[in-house]
């Protein structure tokens, strides 16, 4: 196999994070715009470009970091790189304006390791994240790529790969938090020769992203991961099921399949071993119960993605009535570490039962929006504030939401509970894919739990009356409460129904479905007594009980809100208090945005005025 | 149908491949039409009843022609949170449009999607896979002026 | 074998069975309603969920198949708890106003009128009222209330299909009708489609049935646990008092069937064991019911028709016949009892009198036999339209085989089995042996059928290493002489082909209608287009010709009368009589023996009829300038004694276009022709005059035909079209 070093003839390398995120906020042109300056100073036998996966702190794209200098740039416009170039590539001289500034007062942090959010992370499947370009193979194997691999093929049996990925007790990443070397075992165990492995991809949580960051910043990691498990499994055929929603992930792995077959690392005869493993990609199409195993894999198959009733389980007969074994993303990334470094490397990291790390996207009313990879057992209250960055604008923190539609939310009082399966269960919520939602004094917990439930409603597939008409039932309860209809037998109503759908759906997404209801009612459950009982908002959220109108004591006649409003719902005249017309008011919330400052005349209240 | 053949011959005919199908199918009318799903129907042997059960289960797919410009909302809870709903109301009073539809100018389809995993830009609008961050409901007004001037 | 433990009692169950089935054969009742023996369980409604030990979720015993040591509890107070909110979340959905009224019990007698009403909205006014699978499960399972908001979801009751009705507001999504439609009859014309709370069951696009592929056979129909799916015909009458089992005569398979009857009147026709065709199952009750149909005896007095008594009939008729002794000539239909056509032949040589059939002179003798198909096959569907005129052959044929077996159609026009087959080719009218020969024959040969050498080798490679059987209906083909590689497969879509090939003399209608020494003619289930005078005309049969009539004898209808029938494989099956013959009618084995009686005739020994010399080839003319339109003909299958089906009963004609002149877009353009415009047909030998009907299946330069006798004497020759100003 082939080692090649990163090439050592250019003394600096700018890395521009290329993930969905930065690629949004226009990092490939900054790209080009870098590589024009360097060549119009002349400096492109000096310096290279690259563009790698995401690097995590998607909140302050488009990023550029400095290698070996270890200095990091952020929010980069066009317009600052002839001054970048100039400065720190020409003379030497870092520029203190680009850098990350934890708080306005505060002085600027020129390296990326001393920056919270990312000192505080332990980066293991993201380990190559922001330092390689995934477009080239050799990157990867330049940092120990495809290693484990060799040594799985050509050193392991298939029963040692599995007694180690036992031994380091590595679990599902994709929710449920299943031993990953048992669940292989399932599979290995089954008769017959042709089984399949599948990757999936499907990233339905709203809020989660990691998988995509994975398959876009380090495609091989999982490739890896599937060929040591193909080996382990005793699989031939292995396929990658990405959400259409995600077309750089699927580019990416594309590529990165190609080149795998072309350095024979996939496909016939794996490094002369004679073992021969092909990996397809296959492309969901906006159906998030495709996430369920047994809808995927009919998705696979070619049909609608209707769940089936388990047992039989998919290690049984899954994939054209094949023994068949799913594992997500994050999961198959973790395995080539564990091979390589050896499982008890692996779980000296994390807790008792939740060993390794996990990748939590950190999103919502937080400072430092992005991707983080933790230790299992760190403290939310670490995430949020101490890689976070705590919440903006000073607002007080209200909850978390875990485990997406199938979690819960955390409050304020168990921000010291530390992160792993058993103790996110116990709180009512879930692991889940890790997507971690954090909500301020501004969010309305009802609408929140409305929320989810609708998310659910659409997404259901159909086929049991639990969950097709169960949830929507329950919409229509939490539907009444939020505009003002909630009768005081709702909740106990809404709990019946809850604890019904949980038991009586047929698949996973039916029997987490009312998780969100269940634990805001558990931790928030005033926020619902006060929209039944005083038809009134305290987050000041729900349309029906709010009304915006307009401090006379504040207002400066400044006519701004007048002209902005849609709906021609606010009158005065110039130096004049100005008043908002409630019947014509749709709430859009327009105003509010556009008041100056200096004024921040308008208001919001609950319950509404007549 | 000669660009239909060509997509069922990359996909070697195989039934199992209807979704890849249908999604390159897209890709070039904008929308399924019926006759095309007649063509495959017959082609592959897959009765139409299955093609448009699966055109209907999966919210990628649109059988109704689809607007000059695709305007996808994301819905998913970090953009909730950052009030998504009131940027999909806005865009809905603007186009005079309800979500899932498209104007009569054919101009714009509005549609939402639950998640496109970019978070950090929340609340995303995404028009013609061209995705607009941070776009609050104050900014709607100023997005769709750009794409109303071009067409100008 | 497994043991496993329900309920607290061990049980051995075999190797693949799941927790349902145990529980059935055991004598243990778990409530069901997407479960159906014969389709792949789906476990969708979770009615029959189940706890198992060591898991937290109940599963559905439906599908779950039993393990050793397995503890299972089949009605634990949690079970009913969760399946009484299942169903009652479904009856949110579901018209349910009278399920959980308290004045349910003494409604009887308003009900009758409003079960009339357009709008189901609750089970008195349900065609399914006291025959509903979900009323049954809400008293076993004693809902009393439904704390859910009721949706109605205010669809349409669709009514333009014909044969029956579909009320979508009823449907619970159980999945049985799309199981049933793909899995059993896999004419694949239903799906769920949308999802979550949008799904619904339905064809693709919404289009009608008619459009969808469905071959109304009704089996959806009578799986669907509520009244979603009703047979129109019967949709007012309760419930079935009486099932007498019974053949089905209206084509050679003979299906068993189940006639339903409600007060002494048929309501429905059903399957008893296998599937039947949409004749079997809706073409019965309407036909005996009909209000057409005639049930008195008639003679012609005076110009008019009047209702005399049997005797004064018979006498009448015996009288005619013995006048004419010599110079009678009888026709008659092959959809009579054994003994039926016996009497007639009998009655035919004490009269001396020439006795024909509808079966055609050229058409192969064989008897079916599914058991003589074996191995690796490959079928040829030649000119006939499986699907059409022998569904439940082809089910039979397609569940033996499963996907193993290959078909290619052959058929110089429409066939609706291209829905399914692996190939379909168009060969020009008449070149079908020559095309049969090029694809079988490994020497170079000719190609006269205008198919492309593509085409060619796509077959050639479909059929490597097989054996090929070559299916058709005998009137529509003829093989060309003995084949080593192709085994002919003659199908006779007429009941008792074989007895009347074997037994009756080989004279068709239309030989016989040439002689000119007849003078009286006795119509027995016949009644073909005349084309001269005769000076008596006695019909036997259930409704009137088309022309005037001396005699009119009123017969049993089948389902009426008791006998025996010879179905298409040579087996000998029994017809039921399961209820009495309507009004004064008769069946023809009475009519026959009195008639014998009355003109005291005695019953001479049958003489045995001559070999026929079946199966000569038919030299197909080729178009010419004056005659530019190749006819192709088809036999029309769906017929009961003298008439189409479509003449007779509202829905046939909408499904069979068959007194119709197919023709596609172009040919009907060049004549200025649209759907519905009436043209005149004239070849060299026939005229006739039919309304157009244009599909973009039938080929150019070619119109297509259903021929029923009732039609008269149309040759399969070369047509023009001419308009009628």
């Amino acid at each position: 196999m082939r080692k090649k070093k990163i090439n050592r003839e250019f003394r600096q390398h700018l890395l521009v994070c290329a993930g969905t995120g930065c690629v949004a906020n226009h990092s490939f042109e900054i790209k080009e715009e870098l590589e024009k300056e360097i060549v119009r100073k002349d400096l492109q036998d000096e310096i290279q470009v690259v563009t790698t996966g995401c690097q995590g702190f998607c909140e302050r794209g488009p990023i550029v970091i400095v290698q070996p200098d270890g200095i990091f740039y952020q929010r980069i416009k066009k317009k600052d790189i002839p001054h970048l170039v100039e400065e720190h590539l020409l003379k030497g001289r870092p520029v203190n304006d680009l850098m990350y500034v934890p708080a306005p007062e505060e002085r600027p942090v020129p390296k990326m390791m001393d920056i919270d959010f990312f000192k505080h992370q332990r980066l293991i499947i993201l380990r190559n994240r922001g330092r390689l370009d995934p477009e080239n193979i050799e990157e990867y194997i330049g940092f120990d790529g495809y290693k484990a691999m060799e040594l799985a093929l050509t050193k392991m049996s298939s029963e040692e790969i599995i007694r180690e990925v036992k031994r380091a007790g590595l679990r599902g990443r994709g929710g449920a938090g299943f031993p990953t070397g048992k669940k292989w075992a399932l599979c290995r165990k089954e008769p017959g020769r042709i089984k399949y492995l599948i990757c999936n991809g499907d990233e339905g949580d709203p809020g989660a992203f990691m998988d995509r960051s994975v398959l876009e910043a380090d495609p091989h990691s999982v490739i890896e991961g599937m060929v040591i498990g193909a080996k382990a499994i005793g699989a031939h055929q292995g396929f990658v099921y990405v959400r259409s929603e995600y077309p750089l992930a699927v580019k990416r792995l594309k590529i990165a399949l190609e080149q795998a077959e072309a350095y024979g690392l996939l496909g016939e005869n794996i490094l002369g071993t004679g073992f021969n493993f092909h990996i397809d990609v296959v492309q969901g199409a906006g159906a998030f119960v495709c996430g369920e195993e047994t809808a995927l894999i009919a998705s696979i198959e070619g049909r609608v993605g209707r769940p089936k009733q388990r047992p039989p389980y998919p290690s049984q007969a899954g994939l054209w009535g094949k023994p068949t074994n799913i594992n997500n993303v994050e999961t198959w990334a973790n395995v080539p570490m564990i091979i390589l470094r050896g499982a008890k490397w692996f779980s000296s990291i994390g807790t008792e039962t939740s060993r390794g790390t996990k990748i939590f996207s950190l999103v919502g009313k937080i400072n430092n929006t992005g991707l983080v990879e933790v230790p299992m057992g760190i403290t939310m209250r670490e995430i949020i504030y101490d890689i976070g960055g705590g919440i903006p604008q000073g607002k007080e923190f209200k909850a978390v939401q875990t485990g997406g539609p199938s979690g819960g939310c955390i409050p304020k009082k168990m921000l010291d509970l530390p992160i792993d399966y058993e103790s996110l269960t116990q709180a009512g919520s879930m692991m889940g894919s890790g997507g971690m939602i954090v909500m301020d004094e501004d969010t309305c917990m009802v609408d929140v739990a409305r929320y989810f439930l609708n998310f659910t409603q659409e997404e259901s597939c159909g086929k049991c009356p639990p969950c097709r008409m169960g949830t929507k039932h329950m919409v229509y309860i939490l539907d009444r409460i939020t505009q003002g209809s909630g009768m005081p037998e709702d909740i106990k109503l809404l709990e019946s129904i809850a604890e019904n759908v949980e038991l009586a759906s047929l698949c996973g997404l039916g029997q987490t479905a009312p998780n969100p209801v269940l634990t805001t009612l558990r931790y928030f459950r005033d926020e619902y007594l006060a929209h039944i009982n005083e038809k009134r908002c305290p987050a000041l959220v729900c349309k029906t009980l709010i009304s915006y109108v307009i401090d006379p004591q504040l207002c400066g006649g400044c006519t701004v809100c007048a002209k902005k409003c849609p709906s021609n719902a606010i009158s005065g005249e110039p130096k004049k208090i100005y008043t908002i017309d409630q019947a014509k008011c749709t709430k859009c919330g327009i105003c509010i945005t556009v008041c100056p400052p200096k004024f921040n005349a308008v208001k919001k209240v609950s319950p509404a005025v007549k | 149908m000669t660009k239909i053949k060509t997509i069922l011959e990359k996909y070697d005919y195989k039934k199992s491949r209807i979704i890849q199908i249908l999604n390159d199918i897209q890709r070039i009318y904008n929308y399924l039409p019926k006759h095309v799903l007649e063509y495959v129907s017959r082609e592959l042997r897959l009765p139409l009843s299955n093609i448009y059960s699966i055109a209907t289960f999966y919210s990628a797919f649109s059988l109704k022609p689809r607007g000059k410009h695709l305007v996808t909302v994301c819905m998913g809870t970090a953009c909730h949170v950052r009030g998504a709903p009131a940027v999909l109301s806005r865009l809905e009073e603007r186009l005079k449009i309800r979500t899932g539809n498209t104007t009569e100018d054919n101009q714009f389809t509005l549609k939402t999607v639950n998640c496109l995993g970019a978070c950090a830009l929340a609340p995303i609008v995404v028009i013609d896979e061209e995705y607009h961050g941070q776009t609050t409901v104050n900014r709607v007004d100023t997005l769709l002026n750009k794409y109303a001037k071009e067409e100008n | 074998m497994i043991n496993i433990t329900i309920n607290g009692k061990r049980m051995r169950a075999k190797n693949g069975e799941t927790i349902l089935e145990i529980a059935e054969r055991s004598g243990i009742r778990i409530p069901t309603l997407c479960y159906h023996k014969d389709l792949t369980p789906f476990g969708g409604c979770r009615l029959c969920i189940v706890e198992v030990k060591g898991r937290k979720i109940p599963l559905t015993a439906c599908t779950l198949i039993a393990e050793e040591g397995m503890v299972i509890k089949t009605a634990t107070p949690r079970l009913q708890k969760l399946r009484r909110f299942t169903l009652q979340l479904i009856l949110s959905e579901h018209p349910n106003a009278c399920l959980v009224c308290e004045r349910e019990s003494d409604c009887a007698n308003f009900q009758e009128c409003i079960k009339k009403s357009a709008v189901t909205f609750g089970c008195k006014s349900c065609p399914q009222n006291d025959n509903c699978e979900l009323q049954d499960l809400v008293h076993e399972l004693d809902i009393r209330s439904i704390p859910f908001q009721f949706r109605y979801r205010d669809l349409e009751v669709e009514r333009h299909d014909p044969f029956f009705d579909r009320d979508y507001n009823l449907c619970i999504l159980c999945g049985r009708c799309i199981r049933m439609c793909d899995e059993i009859r896999q004419a694949n014309t239903l799906q769920f489609h949308h999802r979550g709370p949008d799904t619904m069951v339905g064809t693709a696009f919404d289009l009608p049935h008619l459009e969808s592929g469905c071959q109304f056979c009704g089996a959806c129909v009578d799986v669907c646990p509520t009244g979603a799916l009703r047979d129109r015909f019967s949709r007012y009458d309760k419930p079935p008092d009486k099932s007498i089992k019974t053949s089905c005569m209206l084509c050679s398979i003979g299906c068993a069937l189940n006639i339903n009857i409600t007060g002494g009147k048929m309501t429905c026709s059903t399957p008893r064991n296998d599937q039947i065709c949409v004749r079997g199952r809706f073409g019965i009750a309407p036909l005996v019911n009909h209000p057409k149909r005639i049930t008195k005896p008639m003679i012609r007095k005076g110009g008019q028709l009047v209702e005399v008594d049997w005797e004064e009939a018979l006498e009448f008729a015996g009288k005619k016949l013995k006048e004419n002794r010599n110079r009678t000539g009888m026709l008659i239909s092959p959809q009579l009892t054994t003994g039926a056509i016996d009497g007639a032949r009998s009655c035919a040589h004490s009269l001396g009198a020439r006795i024909a059939t509808p079966i055609s002179l050229h058409s192969l003798p064989g008897i079916y036999k599914l058991s003589q198909i074996q191995g690796q096959v490959a079928f040829f569907i030649v000119n006939t339209d499986m699907v059409g005129d022998f569904a439940v052959l082809l089910l039979k044929l397609r569940k033996k085989f499963k996907d193993k077996a290959v078909f290619i159609v052959i058929d110089a026009t429409r066939n609706s089995s291209a829905r399914f087959a692996d190939l379909v080719l168009n060969p020009r009218p008449g070149t079908e042996n020559n095309l049969i020969r090029i694809l079988t024959d490994p020497r170079k040969i000719l190609n006269k059928s205008g198919i492309p050498a593509a085409a060619i080798e796509t077959a050639r490679s479909l059929l490597k290493g097989r054996k090929i059987y070559a299916l058709f209906n005998a009137e529509n083909f003829i093989p060309a002489g003995p084949s080593k590689s192709v085994k002919p497969v003659p199908l006779h879509s007429h009941v008792n082909a074989e007895k009347i090939m074997k037994n009756v003399p080989n004279d068709t209608y239309g030989t016989l209608l040439k002689d000119k020494k007849i003078e009286c003619l006795y119509l027995i289930g016949a009644a073909p287009k005349l084309n001269r005078k005769y000076n008596t005309l006695i019909v036997q049969d259930l409704f009137l010709p088309d022309f005037d009539c001396d005699v009119f004898l009123p017969a049993a209808a089948f389902v009426e009368t008791d006998g025996s029938i010879i179905d298409l494989e040579g087996k000998k099956k029994q017809v039921r009589k399961a209820l009495e013959p309507a009004g004064k009618s008769r069946s023809d084995e009475w009519i026959l023996a009195n008639l014998v009686r009355v003109m005291n005739s005695k019953l001479k020994r049958s003489v045995r009829a001559k070999k026929s010399k079946n199966g000569q080839q038919k030299k197909l003319v080729r178009p010419s300038a004056k005659y530019p339109l190749q006819l192709v003909i088809r036999e029309n299958t769906y017929g009961y004694r003298s008439k189409p089906l479509s003449a007779i009963l509202k829905g046939f004609d909408r499904m069979r276009h068959d007194r119709y002149l197919w023709l596609n877009e172009k040919t009907a353009k060049k004549c200025g022709l649209q759907d519905g415009t009436y043209v005149n047909v004239v070849s060299r030998h026939a005229g006739f005059k039919l309304p157009v009907k244009i599909d973009p299946d039938i080929p150019d330069k070619t119109a297509l035909l259903y021929y029923h006798p009732s039609m008269g004497y149309i040759p399969e020759e070369p047509v023009r079209l001419e308009c009628i100003k």
